[in-house]
């Protein structure tokens, strides 16, 4: 058993084509003139300081309650919204956690190595393969 | 700001500077040193009596001389001239403002010895005709170095000045991607990749 395993297990029922919504701030979104297109950090896919695992935003529970994915944007002018799929997420050895919270229902942790010292680290594939859902570049 | 000072006064056996004198020219060192002067700026302008030298007599904390002579890239690095290296610092200086928090999780705030390491390990590796990078936050208290340009992604991930790791790849090329303990004369050879 691993500490994810254990904590934050992976469930299930969280269907494979389950957007995983992440709110990206300014700081990590860049243009990519090898991709030609802005895209976000690496950075901006790793767990929080505190070692707690990386939040995200399930796009089944957002749509179960009618919910424009944008809305998990209330509060934070500026950032932009960025989503990878469950099925990313587990590929690499994430486990997809649903983990609400009292002010936002469709919160998840995303547990799991993100990868320092990996040469294919999950955060570099979850930044180069996001899709924007809001995107606000940088002035 | 004023513990780095300090301890760069301690450790000045002869004035070093923090952009060298072999590898910058005074109008460039005015520039940095006018902008630095210009804004009250905790990264540079508390210490009162080194505020009049900040640039040229303090040489921050961070690379060894020996990872400076490790370096064996093809020709010696030009100075670095451009706005690029100037808007690059200014960004990095903007990364201390930032609060805890910042990215709207549970983020640090940048801390002073990441910057100060990330500004002395470009002026090294920085060549006039290399972009800026992308200069990006880390969430506990760190500052990643990017780029993504001429087929080559590059980052350097600095977590604290011990403990600095790159990632380098050719994404046309059969070669491997690269990612490890940071290494000087390694990551100079991808800087002269993207440069030019």
């Amino acid at each position: 058993m691993t500490f994810c395993s254990d904590n934050y297990p992976n469930d299930p029922t969280i269907t494979d084509d389950t957007d995983l919504f992440r709110r990206i701030p300014r700081w990590h979104v860049y243009y990519d003139k090898n991709l030609s297109r802005w895209r976000p950090s690496s950075a901006a896919f790793e767990d929080d300081s505190d070692g707690d695992p990386m939040s995200a935003y399930l796009s089944s529970v957002l749509a179960r309650e009618r919910r424009n994915p944008s809305t998990v944007l209330a509060g934070h002018e500026g950032y932009s919204l960025a989503s990878i799929t469950a099925a990313l997420a587990r590929r690499n050895n994430q486990t997809v956690h649903p983990s609400p919270e009292p002010d936002e229902t469709s919160h998840a942790a995303i547990c799991g190595d993100k990868g320092k010292n990996k040469k294919s680290a999950p955060k570099r594939q979850f930044a180069s393969n996001a899709t924007w859902f809001v995107l606000k570049p940088p002035a | 700001m004023a513990e780095i000072l300090d301890e760069a006064k301690l450790r000045a056996v002869r004035p070093r500077e923090w952009i060298r004198s072999f590898s910058r020219t005074k109008p460039d060192s005015r520039m940095l040193e006018c902008y630095l002067k210009r804004e009250k700026h905790p990264f540079a302008s508390y210490h009162t009596d080194l505020q009049t030298h900040c640039v040229t007599r303090v040489r921050f904390m961070g690379i060894g001389e020996g990872a400076v002579r490790q370096r064996s890239s093809p020709a010696p690095r030009t100075p670095i001239t451009t706005g690029g290296y100037v808007q690059t610092v200014r960004t990095l200086i903007e990364l201390l403002e930032l609060p805890g928090g910042w990215n709207s999780y549970k983020s640090s705030p940048i801390r002073k010895e990441n910057v100060t390491f990330a500004v002395e390990l470009l002026a090294h590796l920085m060549r006039v005709d290399t972009p800026a990078p992308n200069v990006v936050p880390k969430v506990r208290g760190g500052v990643q170095l990017e780029w993504h340009t001429r087929g080559v992604n590059l980052e350097i991930a600095i977590d604290s000045p011990d403990d600095v790791n790159f990632f380098a790849e050719d994404i046309q090329g059969d070669e491997d991607p690269v990612e490890e303990e940071f290494n000087e004369s390694s990551v100079a050879r991808w800087i002269d990749r993207i440069s030019g």
